[in-house]
């Protein structure tokens, strides 16, 4: 990138002296040790003298190409006096094309070079007697591929000097301008969508038309070297090993980066793997790999070399969206994160503290007016104070809690709990049952943050005794069950149509379907979340009758 | 003689209203208001106050930080936490530096003021509204939950059956049977069966075989 920089730059004037000074001195004491006659001592005493007229004034801009030129001049002139094929003075031709290059750079240049061929031609021209033709051009032909070669080095330094120069935070800041400009009209003109789930379920289904796939998995890598899956199709659960320090295929197609047939199916956490065939095909961008695809079925040989590269090739097709949906993905939850605990500080030292006060003056008030009946009403406003900085505690604990990446979303949902059940009268039931593997942190935050605001729905509306959650993990498939016991959805939807509305949009975004309606067996409220068609329970078959009450579902 | 008080908190509205509060009481002088911790570790020193009300969140530290060094130079001045946050953690760091002390922001500036005089008889004390909960629940931690199917599994395993035993008397398949006790290891914390069994007694598990997720 070329800014802007001042007509006089410090580094530019400082570089006209430094470059020709020493090739200055060097033309001075080659023509001094010469055996020369006299003329050859004036000549560099011209050449001298704009070398230093040269040097002091401005290089950049059209007055320095004109002080170049009117430089190369002189030097030509000086050149073709002395002799041209043994002129001492030749060398000096590299100090105009490096200025030249560094400060006008690759093109306007080559002027130099240009000019003081031209220049010595026309002067032996000029000068009847002159050195024979093909003598000086083979001589000054070297010497003008020099001064090129110069012009080169000298604009490449310049594109050295622009990139790292001190308007260099100004430049990092144009370069991120540019890039989220354009991430924008990327992100607008997107075909389909950046969800990494959904460019990988593709990637399946299409996969499943041309190869044998009876299961298949793509798995990305998370934190801490850890695949997880993020698209399945075929029957679950998945059980197979995908520890990256195992014997497996997809492990030596994430280290090899190329793709991996093996003769049985893919190695189980538990047990042998089935007798069929497995292939992994590492998903790779440059020179890391940041996922894999692995396709197993039963019928041996069933994943010949064609095939493979079949795979391969749609493998290779979607790692850039891929990669890009979960760079995106990254991104927003990072953003999302920083803005939870901007607004957490901002309620705590706002609002929060304002209310606080309030308290504090009530309670001073109610002291100091013991006795009267205004005391009674105030006190009452007292408990009202009371119950909404309670509840912006809880808001504010929401806000700061998020998913610890060692622990998981089991550990976070029960810490939650916990509190709920610590701060209000409600009975609490827990009942997890995570799978092994691990959900993709972004999911797992959104499910939490689902879970709080069904738990905050319960605790303010709900008038129930008892409260139920129900989390069950199968990756890439999730359920979540928020019940309780209270008054049901009648009363509760109205007031909290806005908490309805903010888990629907979470649940899109995981591409997941909500539901809210009465619970089954008794009174109350019952809130459903499904990811990936939710995990089976067992013995029963997919446990959703159609929305009973009004219930609201976000289509995935 | 009245009980000295120093308030700290960096919002000069909450300091105000607890001052009325305090001054309102016959047996309490509020000697000096802090806004940051330096000021108040300062203030400390130069006060020498019998109680210092403290805020968690300050602009230059936390009242935990500041806590911890008043106390170190101060072991017998009464200290109350104040904070705005829910979890138990907060108690337990309170507890930790040495407050004596610890009162939630919704609590009436009553609670504060008691809490005060009680700091200042036993400032080595500690005492807090929640502290029997908040310890019984660190006592019995939400170990792992296990469903009712894998409680089964846990109790079949400790009778000692193989998995092919164990998927007759469950009806499942022997690959199910195995996800079942994968899962089972994995949230023991465990990698062979002896070890998911004496992780399951220490966390009382085995006593409890319906295990403790209820269905509604």
């Amino acid at each position: 990138m070329i800014l802007p920089r001042a007509e006089t730059d410090p580094f530019l004037a400082r570089i006209g002296v430094v470059i020709r000074a020493p090739l200055l001195t060097l033309t001075v004491l080659l023509a001094a040790f010469s055996q020369s006659d006299l003329s050859v001592y004036l000549a560099t005493g011209l050449l001298a003298a704009i070398g230093v007229a040269a040097a002091l004034l401005p290089q950049r801009g059209a007055r320095g190409q004109g002080v170049r030129c009117t430089e190369t001049l002189v030097w030509s002139g000086a050149v073709v006096a002395t002799g041209t094929t043994d002129s001492v003075l030749l060398v000096y031709l590299l100090a105009p094309a490096l200025v030249a290059g560094l400060a006008a750079g690759f093109r306007s240049g080559l002027v130099i070079p240009g000019l003081a061929s031209a220049s010595i031609v026309l002067g032996n021209a000029a000068l009847d007697g002159g050195t024979p033709v093909a003598d000086y051009s083979a001589i000054a032909a070297q010497w003008i591929v020099l001064a090129v070669v110069s012009v080169q080095i000298g604009s490449w330094f310049r594109a050295q000097q622009t990139t790292t120069s001190p308007d260099e935070s100004q430049a990092a800041q144009e370069a991120a301008h540019r890039l989220l400009v354009q991430l924008r009209t990327v992100a607008r003109r997107l075909p389909g969508t950046l969800s990494p789930a959904a460019t990988a379920e593709s990637l399946l289904f299409d996969l499943r038309r041309d190869v044998d796939v009876e299961r298949g998995v793509v798995l990305v890598r998370s934190e801490g070297q850890r695949l997880i899956p993020i698209a399945f199709v075929g029957d679950r659960p998945l059980d197979w090993d995908l520890e990256l320090s195992a014997d497996t295929a997809i492990s030596e197609a994430w280290t090899s980066q190329q793709p991996v047939v093996r003769h049985r199916q893919h190695g189980r956490a538990l047990g042998d793997s089935p007798p069929g065939a497995s292939l992994a095909v590492p998903f790779s961008l440059g020179l890391r790999s940041f996922g894999v695809l692995a396709v197993e079925c039963s019928r041996p040989g069933a994943y010949t070399t064609p095939l493979v590269q079949v795979a391969a090739d749609r493998a290779a097709s979607v790692a850039l969206p891929l990669d890009t949906g979960l760079l995106f993905e990254e991104i927003r939850s990072g953003a999302v994160a920083e803005e939870r605990q901007r607004m957490s500080r901002e309620i705590h030292d706002g609002i929060a503290q304002e209310l606080v006060y309030i308290g504090y003056a009530l309670d001073n008030a109610i002291a100091e007016s013991a006795g009267r009946v205004a005391a009674t009403a105030m006190q009452e406003v007292r408990d009202e104070v009371t119950r909404v900085v309670s509840e912006l505690r809880m808001s504010l604990f929401d806000l700061r809690s998020g998913v610890d990446p060692l622990a998981g979303l089991g550990a976070a949902l029960s810490a939650h709990v916990r509190l709920v059940g610590a701060h209000t009268g409600l009975t609490v039931h827990l009942s997890l049952a995570e799978a092994t593997l691990r959900l993709p942190p972004t999911l797992e935050a959104e499910l939490l943050r689902i879970a709080q605001e069904a738990i905050a729905n319960v605790r303010k509306h709900s008038g129930a005794t008892n409260l139920w959650v129900t989390c069950a993990v199968d990756p890439p498939a999730a359920t979540l069950v928020v019940e309780d016991d209270g008054h049901g959805i009648t009363q509760a939807a109205d007031s909290s149509s806005f908490g309805l509305r903010i888990m629907g949009e979470r649940a899109d975004r995981l591409r997941g379907t909500l539901s809210v309606r009465q619970r089954p067996d008794g009174p109350g409220t019952r809130v459903e979340v499904q990811v990936c068609g939710g995990v089976r329970r067992e013995g029963a078959p997919a446990d959703s009758p159609p929305a009973a009450a009004a219930g609201i579902a976000s289509a995935p | 003689m009245l009980m000295k008080v120093l308030l700290v908190d960096d919002h000069e509205l909450i300091r105000h209203g607890l001052r009325r509060s305090f001054e309102r009481q016959d047996d309490f002088e509020v000697v000096a208001e802090a806004g940051t911790m330096q000021e108040a570790v300062r203030a400390a020193a130069d006060f020498l106050p019998d109680v210092v009300i403290m805020d968690v969140r300050l602009p230059d530290g936390t009242g935990f930080d500041a806590t911890r060094a008043i106390r170190a130079s101060h072991p017998r001045m009464g200290i109350v936490i104040l904070t705005m946050y829910a979890g138990d953690e907060q108690l337990f760091a309170a507890l930790e530096v040495g407050a004596s002390s610890f009162i939630p922001k919704d609590a009436p500036a009553d609670d504060v003021v008691d809490a005060a005089r009680h700091a200042v008889a036993q400032p080595t004390s500690f005492s807090a509204g929640d502290l029997a909960e908040a310890l019984r629940r660190r006592l019995n931690p939400t170990g792992p939950h296990l469903t009712p199917r894998e409680a089964e599994v846990l109790r079949l395993l400790a009778e000692g059956l193989a998995v092919s035993g164990l998927a007759k008397a469950l009806f499942i398949s022997e690959s199910t049977t195995k996800t079942h006790i994968a899962r089972l290891y994995e949230k023991l914390g465990a990698s062979n069966r002896t070890q998911a069994l004496m992780s399951a007694l220490r966390l009382g598990l085995l006593h409890n075989p319906a295990g403790q997720g209820h269905s509604p």
